[in-house]
């Protein structure tokens, strides 16, 4: 954080103040001698890091309130400092105050001029201030601080007069709507309150009656002057009003109180009042030249960017902290997440822990286990088929069975046997087994083939009756098909012969 | 307000001090993204690895008899002898035992190098199948039906009959070799065995 100094400039002395906390602490006086600007530059020396502001309560003041076209930018600023040329001849330290626009269609602006024209007085203690390189951050008149005081104290007419003592002097000033207009410094020669008190009715009356004169107010327009004291009463007694002229007094400490002052000042000198409002209200308008501001534009410069660097640093940091803070409650979450996964796990793992112990895993066991199913119900035996075969032939003495071909086949081959065999056959589902028998048939010497072929068909019957198989003629006793041939020869020789035939007996398995 | 080169090198340090609180706050910000994104990436996995979990109990509570009834059933095969190594001593002196028991005549067989049955793996484990081919004369059929049922009952092994033939055989005296026996039986039977896959 800077320090801050302000210095009190009047005709005979430069007082250096500390700010600091809000309040003030006299750090010296210096005298306008050789020896007290050596004082003066050796106390520079000391504080050549701090903000300097000087205000100045000096006599050698000039006001001049002028007309100026409606303009903006370079052009009023070059028509301002021509004025001021003009008008302050020769003048280094000098400012401008907008008093508004005319409200004629031209619009022409009203500007107060103000310079402080003894640059002598000045220059010895600028120059020793530009020696110490410390930054200068404006010359301030202290009649310019009287609009901020009456609106701190809450006063708003239109048209007044300000009285205030300061050192060795009494500033008079005028201000109208709320703006200053004029001031003057008058030397204060009596100390006293009673003198005091004496040259505040003496004065006010005196720039009335100027102020009436110049044409500024009106001969017969009442106005209020406002008196800053410290023993109100004796005040009072001196100033009494009249028709044109009326005396408002304020109570310093009072006032004290109302511009935030930590401090009491102990008399009626106003100094620290227009120091303070100065130190916490600077007012835009000041003296000082750019070149000797120089050094505090470049600490404003200085400041800028390292304000802007920690105002950067602290948003980064502010966001950063509320990225870590998410973080932290992420991280949190996740703990938590995955003490239920945990918890999870050795549920499982306590429920596996019943189980029969297996040397692999549930998924493995689930899908051998399957298989084996799936192959033990796949398995079959020829005993099955065998015993129907044995039951269709009961009463069928004539039917001589030679051989059995039984064959198991696996659900995935199913299928393609089926194809293989040709579409007559319907494929079956899953695994099935199959029975080729072959037979012969021997009914004897007075047989006919007529009774051959009943017997065998009474044989196919019995082994259809069974839902479960799919009975297939592969040999018939005899061909007596069309899309076949026919041969034949001697009957009794023929009749004596066993006939052949050969069946085809499928089911699926587990059905 | 001017500034000359002079001024500018007076500001060197106050800009060198800006640029790097920026630099120290964009770092702060770029790490504690990087912290946020990876608290969040972890978050995801733990997320899936409590759901995974919770699958998976859920799972197990839904089979727990299932899974319970299917280890009874691998460790009494385990036991059998049909998970393991084949046990082909054991098969043999077993089909000299039914033989022996059943009185079969001329039993003959001939068991083919083992190969693996399913082409791949089946879980942890794979089915491994011995193709036998057998050969005997029965008096009865019965006898076949009584061999294969003893061997299914007690084989080291899963036993699947592939196909059976059976003939009669030539009714004449002199034909009959041995003057018993009245059919002859050719069977193809695979003698399936289970495996841990990781073992050769």
């Amino acid at each position: 954080m800077y320090a801050r100094r302000l210095i009190y400039f009047s005709s005979h002395q430069v007082t250096a103040f500390n700010w600091q906390a809000g309040g003030l602490s006299d750090e010296g006086s210096f005298d306008a001698t050789e020896a007290g600007r050596q004082c003066f530059a050796k106390y520079l020396a000391h504080h050549s890091k701090c903000i300097f502001s000087i205000l100045a309560n000096v006599s050698e003041e000039g006001f001049h309130i002028e007309m100026i076209p409606f303009l903006r930018g370079a052009d009023r600023s070059a028509i301002i400092a021509r004025k001021l040329g003009q008008i302050f001849f020769n003048a280094t330290l000098t400012t401008s105050i907008s008093l508004g626009h005319e409200k004629s269609r031209r619009k022409d602006e009203r500007i107060m001029l103000a310079a402080l024209t003894n640059n002598e007085l000045f220059a010895p203690w600028l120059d020793a201030l530009a020696r110490a390189g410390v930054a200068l951050a404006g010359i301030y008149s202290l009649p310019l601080l009287g609009p901020l005081l009456l609106r701190k104290l809450g006063v708003s007419d239109e048209r007044c007069l300000l009285l205030t003592v300061q050192d060795q002097s009494i500033r008079q000033s005028y201000l109208e709507k709320g703006e200053l207009h004029f001031s003057r410094l008058v030397p204060l020669q009596n100390q006293g309150i009673g003198g005091i008190a004496q040259i505040f009715a003496t004065e006010a009356r005196k720039l009335q009656q100027y102020l009436v004169s110049q044409r500024v107010i009106g001969r017969q327009q009442p106005i209020k002057a406002y008196l800053l004291a410290h023993a109100r009463q004796t005040v009072e007694d001196s100033c009494v009003d009249s028709e044109s002229l009326s005396f408002v007094i304020f109570d310093i400490e009072d006032c004290a109180h109302r511009c935030g002052l930590k401090a009491l000042p102990p008399d009626t000198r106003c100094e620290a009042l227009f120091l303070h409002l100065l130190a916490t209200s600077p007012p835009r308008t000041q003296f000082a030249s750019d070149r000797q501001r120089h050094d505090y534009h470049l600490w404003l410069a200085r400041s800028t960017l390292q304000g802007a660097g920690a105002v950067a640093l602290c948003a980064c940091l502010l966001w950063a902290g509320k990225q870590l803070h998410f973080t932290y409650q992420t991280n949190q979450e996740v703990e938590i997440i995955r003490s239920e996964a945990g918890l999870s796990q050795r549920r499982y793992d306590d429920m596996v822990a019943t189980f029969p112990p297996i040397p692999t895993s549930n998924e493995s066991l689930r899908r051998v286990i399957d298989r084996y199913h799936e192959l033990e119900q796949g398995s079959s035996s020829p005993e099955y088929l065998w015993r129907a075969i044995s039951l269709a032939l009961r009463g069928a003495a004539a039917v001589e069975i030679d051989g059995i071909e039984w064959k198991a086949i696996p659900a995935q081959s199913s299928r393609t046997a089926a194809d293989a065999d040709g579409a007559r056959r319907s494929p079956l589902p899953g695994a099935s087994e199959t029975a080729i028998v072959h037979g012969r048939l021997q009914l004897g010497q007075e047989s006919n083939p007529r009774q051959v072929l009943a017997v065998f068909n009474r044989l196919v019957e019995a082994l259809k009756r069974d839902p479960k198989f799919q009975v297939e003629v592969l040999q018939q006793p005899f061909d007596v098909e069309s899309g076949k041939s026919l041969k034949g020869g001697d009957p009794a020789v023929e009749d004596q012969q066993p006939r052949s035939f050969k069946l085809q007996i499928r089911r699926a398995i587990g059905s | 307000m001017k500034f000359n080169r002079a001024d500018f090198r007076q500001l060197q340090a106050s800009a060198l001090a800006a640029v790097s609180m920026i630099a120290a706050g964009a770092a702060a910000v770029y790490f504690s993204y990087q912290a946020r994104e990876s608290a969040l990436l972890t978050r995801l996995a733990a997320i899936a690895q409590r759901s995974e979990a919770n699958a998976r109990l859920k799972q197990v509570r839904a089979e727990e008899s299932e899974i319970k009834l299917k280890s009874a059933l691998f460790n009494r095969l385990q036991e059998r002898g049909i998970i393991g190594e084949e046990q082909r001593l054991d098969w043999v002196e077993l089909l000299k035992d039914i033989r022996d028991h059943r009185r079969l005549i001329d039993l003959r067989y001939d068991v083919s190098p083992q190969r693996l049955l399913d082409g791949s793996p089946v879980g942890d484990f794979a089915f491994h199948a011995s193709s036998m081919k057998l050969q005997l004369k029965l008096l009865h059929e019965e006898d076949l039906t009584r061999l294969l049922r003893d061997l299914q009952q007690q084989a080291k092994a899963l036993i699947r009959v592939n196909s059976c033939k059976v003939e009669r055989l030539p009714p004449t005296a002199d034909e009959r070799a041995d003057g018993r026996a009245n059919l002859l039986a050719d069977c193809e039977i695979d003698w399936l065995t289970l495996r841990d896959a990781g073992t050769k």
